[in-house]
């Protein structure tokens, strides 16, 4: 239970019953800030499962749907192909092919043709980035750049391409200098890389560059070269002192089955480096000399490259990510198979798109002003209105436009209206079924006075007192609640003393007069709305008659503070004048000063939306009850009030103007209705409402599209008053048709309750049977 | 008989060097089991079919459709990590329609 939720359960009322419901949040990827997403392709209505796009079934495998419905596209991004070149004429490749290209052997461009006696660079190529163009099948990243460097031993292809680490190193570097983020390579040896190769992978790395390698097929149960230093970090051994700062990912295989491809290598001692990725039957992008089209191949070299196609995918919709983060993600997001959890065969698990594109961990509100700076928790951060506000900031429809950041600083979309929470609609049902004290014991002091002790249920945790080393009392010994206290000295003077009682009991002739004692439910928190503001405290009271029709009384009370959750401390001082005029009708004024500790009529907040400080309120009524008849009344209340926080506050709602609200009822009442002792009642009031309040609403709306880039928030002063006026009519009943026996019966029709003016008007009714003893 | 002899001499050169590619064991320590880097080299698995120079295609496992597959595998060279198939005329190729798969 949040502090928020606590605060409004201590303080409950009739009128006051909060039911804290715990905001979900619907979370859409938002692109960093307007400056992430990039052009071309994606969102919208475009249908991106074509036939294109099933043509490859690694595609849906590993759900990139999500990641194009989401402009995830790979717009933007350079992944180098270290391989056999790409077929440069074809159309899959088509506006794809960086400027930087190149026979990395030869360093001559003309030799960047894949030869039509492999075609292994054009088909992992295909994979990545391949052109969504209505033919063939398209790549994961299809909008991605692709920075083809040729690689292969100049006449090797003739039979089967081979690569030396020097001019796989060579091929690294150049893709570091001309702007790759991500490398794919799809080739492996048996033999651990040559200075040349390390020094080449850790200048990659160190550069934030990401380096996504094959496993290998020869269905053992380690990684090959390079693909098995991903998970190195600075050790020996075979690492020999390669950190790959957790920016390799070592692939294997699945089948369309997600088993494990049989001549897939396993993750073996890479496993919290690898992944799986679909590399059985991947249909992919022919070389045109061999017909052009798509052809099927298997290997890992294949999939690897939905790994650094998804790489691509990510890096462009969230580039507020590190590349460190990126590839975490990767991980972090993948679909957990084989054993639990990070295991030899699958390593981290298969690559899942649409995991990556859901928010990860924790997601926190920005409070600072750069991404990595302060934060708040989104679920420690709330803002809880009292029912004097209504349903405000709910039609704020700036508070749908915030972010928040999950754990790898990606900016999601939330709407703050979820997080506000409104108090609910109660129409009188809480007080009316609570309880009456069930205990209350009764000893006379003299002439003079009373003692009342409320008696509660015996001790609950007896033992754990013991444990503590207390003297627990016994077993079935009640506990006392609260005492109270009435006596007078004199008759003219009335006193009261009060131990955690409540505000109704401690102003009692306050809470009589404004309507406890009538049949109505919960009026008296109508007429004197300072009485919800406080909980059960200690205090006391002294009236005094001036003359036979004239009664001034004075009287205070304050909550303990909870030293744990600084909560409570509130206090209220009440005073008031009664006077009845010689005719019959009574006239009363009062005056409430209430305190409230971080709170404000009952409004609470917390984390990012900082606390709401200490207020100061006043509340003044003005009541009449004019007896028309023998046994019918007339009554009548204004209460205006004025609250006001007493420190601007540091969150996102701050700088509180004065907030004024009114309360108001008329009523009749008549006595011996229908037997003698009964009540009954007609009511039409207006619970206490806000009508002018306003403060300042800053919220994160965005970021700057890098990684620790600055948040941006918007900033409106926002009127903090709810849509409607609740007008409510009550019906109320009460008779005693003996002694013992009590009955109430009451019904309400609320107008726009909750001051919600779109709010159908609700219902309320209820009867209860009680027993005096 | 040409490819006869590069398999005798891999075979020799790699009897001399020493394997790599350890037991598997945990590396979140940053140490990976194995020999010193840069020196190693794998012994040609048997079977295997030269098919040029210091270059081998080794049989894997036959598929579901009982077509053998093949990886590419060179002591000393890295090599492209897709599945190959033989055609009737021993050239290898990474479409399998091209494959003599009745074999």
């Amino acid at each position: 239970m949040d502090m928020a939720t606590f605060r409004n359960m201590r303080t409950s009322t009739p009128r006051q019953w909060l039911v804290a419901v715990a905001a979900t949040l619907v979370l859409a990827a938002c692109g960093g800030g307007g400056g992430g997403s990039g052009g071309g392709g994606g969102g919208g209505t475009t249908n991106f499962n074509t036939a294109e796009f099933q043509a490859n079934y690694g595609l849906s495998k590993i759900g990139a749907l999500t990641a194009y419905n989401n402009n995830g596209t790979g717009s933007g991004i350079t992944v180098a192909v270290v391989d056999t070149g790409i077929d440069v004429n074809n159309a899959e490749f088509s506006g794809a092919i960086a400027a930087a290209s190149t026979d990395i052997v030869t360093n001559n461009k003309t030799f960047l043709q894949d030869p039509s006696t492999s075609g292994h660079g054009t088909a992992v190529a295909g994979v990545i980035g391949a052109r969504r163009n209505s033919a063939g099948t398209h790549g994961v990243a299809f909008n991605s750049t692709i920075l083809a460097i040729r690689t292969d031993t100049v006449g090797s292809c003739f039979t089967s391409c081979t690569f030396t680490d020097d001019n796989i190193a060579k091929a690294i570097n150049h893709a570091v200098s001309n702007g790759a983020r991500v490398i794919n390579i799809s080739l492996g040896g048996s033999s651990a890389p040559n200075t040349a190769l390390q020094n080449a992978l850790q200048n990659a790395v160190n550069n934030n560059v990401a380096v996504i390698a094959a496993a290998g097929n020869s269905g053992g149960s380690e990684a090959l070269f390079t693909a098995r230093l991903a998970n190195c970090t600075g050790g020996g051994g075979l690492c020999n002192g390669f950190n790959a700062l957790g920016k390799m990912i070592a692939v294997g295989a699945t089948d369309q089955s997600n088993a494990i491809a049989s001549f897939s290598n396993r993750a073996g001692d890479t496993a919290s480096g690898f992944l799986v990725a679909p590399g059985v039957g991947i249909v992919t992008t022919n070389l045109l000399s061999l017909g052009g089209g798509t052809r099927t191949v298997n290997g890992t070299s294949f999939a690897a490259p939905h790994v650094a196609g998804a790489l691509a995918v990510v890096m462009q919709r969230f580039p507020t990510m590190t590349t460190a983060q990126a590839v975490s993600l990767l991980f972090t997001s993948a679909t957990d198979l084989g054993a639990n959890g990070t295991d030899t065969t699958f390593g981290r698990g298969l690559l899942n798109l649409a995991g990556a594109f859901q928010s990860q961990g924790l997601t926190s509100l920005p409070t600072g002003n750069k991404i990595g700076d302060s934060s708040e928790d989104l679920r420690a951060s709330a803002l809880t209105l009292g029912p004097a506000f209504g349903n405000a900031l709910q039609s704020k429809a700036f508070l749908s436009q915030a972010i928040v950041l999950d754990a790898f600083d990606r900016p999601f979309n939330t709407d703050l209206r979820n997080v506000v929470q409104n108090a609910t609609v109660d129409p009188g049902v809480a007080g009316f079924i609570a309880a009456p004290p069930g205990d209350v014991r009764r000893i006379a002091t003299g002439s003079s006075g009373s003692l009342a002790l409320t008696m509660g249920p015996a001790i609950e945790n007896r033992e754990d007192l013991l444990d503590f080393g207390n003297v627990a009392p016994p077993r079935d010994a009640q506990t006392v609640q609260s005492a109270f206290y009435q006596g007078h000295i004199g008759s003219d003077v009335g006193v009261s003393l009060a131990l955690n009682a409540s505000s109704t009991e401690l102003f009692d002739d306050v809470a009589r007069f404004a309507g406890a004692a009538s049949p109505f439910v919960g009026l008296e928190f109508v007429n004197a709305p300072q009485l919800s503001l406080v909980g059960k405290g200690d205090g006391g009271g002294a009236s005094y008659r001036l003359d036979d029709r004239t009664r001034i009384s004075l009287g205070f009370m304050e909550t303990e503070t909870d030293p744990f959750t600084d909560q409570g401390g509130d206090s209220l001082i009440q005073a008031s004048l009664t006077h009845g005029l010689s005719f019959g009708p009574v006239l009363r004024v009062g005056v409430g000063f209430a305190q409230e500790n971080a709170a404000m009529f009952n409004s609470t907040s917390s984390g990012a939306f900082g606390a709401i400080g200490d207020s100061e309120s006043t509340f003044v009524t003005f009541g009449a009850s004019v007896p028309v008849s023998a046994t019918l009344a007339a009554h009548a209340s204004y209460t205006a009030a004025q609250a006001d926080v007493l420190y601007a506050g540091d969150g996102y709602l701050n700088n509180w103007s004065s907030v004024l609200a009114n309360a108001f009822s008329f009523g009749l009442t008549q006595s011996d209705l229908f037997q003698r002792g009964d009540r009954a009642g007609l009511a039409v009031y207006q619970p206490l409402r806000v009508y002018g309040a306003q403060a300042d609403l800053t919220i994160p709306v965005g970021t700057e599209p890098v990684p620790g880039g600055a948040i941006h928030y918007q900033s409106e002063r926002v009127d903090v008053t709810p849509t409607g006026r609740e007008i409510d009519l009550q019906l109320a009943y009460r008779w005693h048709p003996t002694r013992t026996i009590n009955a109430a019966t009451y019904g309400v029709m609320m107008v726009n309750p909750g001051h919600d003016n779109s709010a159908k008007p609700a219902f309320g009714t209820g009867i209860r049977l009680w027993l005096d003893f | 008989m040409a490819r006869f002899l590069n398999l005798v001499g891999a075979t020799a050169l790699a009897a001399t060097l020493v394997a790599c590619g350890g037991e598997s064991m945990s590396s979140d320590t940053g140490e990976k089991a194995g020999a010193t880097p840069a020196t190693s080299a794998a012994e040609v698995p048997e079977g295997a079919i030269a098919v040029g120079d210091d270059v081998y295609m080794v049989p894997i496992a036959k598929d579901d459709t009982g077509c053998m597959m093949y990886r590419a595998f060179s002591p000393t060279k890295a090599v492209i990590q897709a599945i190959h198939y033989r055609t009737e005329d021993d050239r290898f190729v990474m479409n399998k329609d091209e494959a003599a798969c009745s074999e």
